[in-house]
């Protein structure tokens, strides 16, 4: 792994903020993605009349996916070309990378907690351990953004459509998804399983093993 | 692979036992088994039975009396006390006679008896690890499994193709990390080459496994995790054929093709691990069905079983070669134009 001094630090810090910047300037897509969920939700709320947990399970992490998807997506295609080659002078590649990765990890963090507050707020709270439950969230966001942010850099690369980028991402995410369901449905109490920390050394390996597939092949692709 | 074909579907199952009635017998009567065979000779033959509880004790029957070449009854003088402590006993039937040799029917008839005292029930049992007189086949027939029966084949043209499968995948994926080191279009003709017969073979053995499930677990398809493992492999792999598609810049297509399927296919490797924990499997080696090994792929399965995974990997490789001399022609014919 690279070290980084401090100056290169301060660059990747600086990604970020610029990342940051660009959504708070962009108001009405953050305003889109929040109001996206909600609708969401709402549409969920009105759907189930009675949310059992199962299905809060389930649909929390569905909504959850398919809005990561819809923001982690436009990570690569929002700034255009011509910027992507003026950062190319300008930085590492696996700076460019770990920024943007950082960065939609803590924007879909943002939107998970949104996401639990909404929905809880309309239908029911099911998580009877938060610890359990919150650590969870926090490896699976990891893993979905480094998966989504990669292969939106590849789609992004290729100019490619939304319908693409889902149907590269979806199948990929799948194991992380699977076991970030299953820690969730532990924290609720649908299932009891011993085994909780297992899947937790699963999760952490898999988000090991993309985020540093990640790092490794970025480079190649920004090449392009 | 002719041999695969021919060896595979020619050579007959070893004799084996279908049926039994009827299913219950008590303790201290004559037990009158009616038994079906498969494959067998029963009315050729001095046929003898045995029931057998657990791994040693057995009775003998009294005479075996065939009725045609497949079905015959059995007569056994059942003791009082059995060497149990359990009311109901499973009993395993087992037959044999000098053409069909020994066959085995676990779990065939269940024994109940009134009263309890396993020391008594020692007694009339004979007690032994093996029957000597049980002879055992060498002739080169596959092995009967219930269930299963004929369908035991499928082990050659399923179980082989996806043995070759993930052979073809790993080669392709092979070429798309060469191709990233040292970029050429050949390279990514031929990952493109390997992997698209990959996908090819994981076709046809979700196909050879569906009509199999169909035969031995009821449907064609079930939520068994192999099956949705490899229907995820296949989305991958689909979607490694539309980005492809979708990129006219030849040396940017075979980077982002080489980059993702090199990603993609660690997610697969991740999901080997983790589907399993999901749920049981009803495949060998999950839960509680045995692994392959032991009893279940013994030799004469393995004389055509390895040949066979070698078979499919080099006819993949040899359809792959062709795919890639004609796309190579095809560049050709282009730049000449």
């Amino acid at each position: 792994m690279v070290r980084f001094s401090s100056v290169e630090l301060k660059q990747i810090l600086y990604l970020i903020a610029k990342d940051f910047s660009i959504e708070l300037r962009q108001k009405h897509a953050a305003a889109g993605i929040v109001l996206f969920l909600f609708t969401t939700v709402f549409v969920i709320y009105k759907s189930f009349n009675q949310l059992t947990q199962e299905t809060w399970n389930v649909m929390y992490w569905i909504i959850f996916l398919f809005v990561c998807l819809n923001s982690i997506l436009k990570s690569f295609v929002q700034e255009g070309r011509d910027r992507a080659i003026y950062y190319y002078t300008l930085f590492d590649p696996i700076k460019v990378i770990l920024s943007k990765i950082i960065y939609n990890f803590l924007f879909s963090l943002v939107l998970a907690v949104l996401l639990f507050g909404l929905l809880s707020f309309f239908t029911l709270n099911p998580i009877k351990d938060f610890t359990l439950f919150g650590s969870g969230l926090v490896l699976a966001c990891f893993g979905i953004s480094t998966i989504f942010t990669f292969v939106a850099a590849i789609s992004g690369l290729g100019h490619n459509n939304a319908t693409l980028m889902a149907v590269m991402a979806l199948p990929i995410v799948l194991p992380v998804l699977l076991l970030a369901i299953k820690i969730s449905a532990q924290a609720i109490g649908i299932i009891l399983d011993s085994s909780v920390d297992v899947d937790f050394m699963y999760l952490i390996g898999i988000d090991m093993l993309m985020f540093g597939l990640a790092i490794l092949l970025f480079p190649i692709l920004w090449r392009a | 692979m002719l041999y695969t074909l021919i060896v595979g579907m020619g050579t007959p199952l070893k004799p084996g036992i279908l049926e039994v009635y009827p299913y219950n017998a008590q303790a201290g009567t004559q037990l009158r088994l009616k038994v079906k065979g498969y494959n067998s000779n029963y009315d050729q033959n001095e046929t003898t039975a045995w029931l057998k509880i657990d791994s040693s004790y057995y009775i003998q029957s009294r005479f075996c009396a065939s009725i045609t070449y497949d079905v015959m009854t059995a007569v056994f003088d059942i003791p009082e006390y059995l060497p149990s402590k359990d009311s109901i006993v499973q009993v395993n039937l087992i037959v044999s006679n000098d053409e069909d040799k020994g066959s085995i029917l676990p779990s065939a008839v269940f024994i109940k008896q009134n009263a309890i005292d396993s020391l008594k029930g020692l007694a009339p049992w004979s007690r032994s690890n093996t029957l000597e007189e049980v002879y055992t086949m060498e002739e080169f027939r596959f092995p009967y499994r219930n269930v299963i029966y004929e369908t035991v084949r499928n082990t050659f043209y399923h179980v082989a193709l996806w043995f070759a499968m993930f052979i073809l995948l790993i080669i392709s994926l092979v070429y798309n990390v060469g191709y990233l080191r040292s970029p050429s279009l050949e390279l990514d003709t031929k990952a493109y080459a390997f992997t698209a017969v990959a996908i090819l073979y994981g076709i046809l053995g979700l196909i050879t496994g569906s009509i199999w499930a169909k035969f031995a677990w009821g449907a064609f398809w079930t939520t068994d995790v192999k099956l949705n493992m490899t229907a995820v492999a296949m989305l991958i792999y689909f979607a490694y054929l539309v980005l492809r598609s979708s990129i006219p810049d030849l040396d940017r297509r075979a980077k982002l093709s080489a980059v993702y399927s090199i990603f993609a296919f660690f997610a697969l490797i991740a999901l080997v691990f983790i589907i399993p924990r999901m749920t049981d499997s009803l495949h060998p080696g999950n839960g509680g069905n045995p692994a392959f090994g032991g009893e279940d792929l013994d030799n004469t399965l393995r004389m055509v079983f390895y040949p066979s995974i070698i078979g499919f990997t080099l006819l993949g490789i040899w359809i792959a070669s062709l795919k890639i001399r004609i796309s190579n022609v095809a560049d050709k014919l282009q730049s000449q134009e």
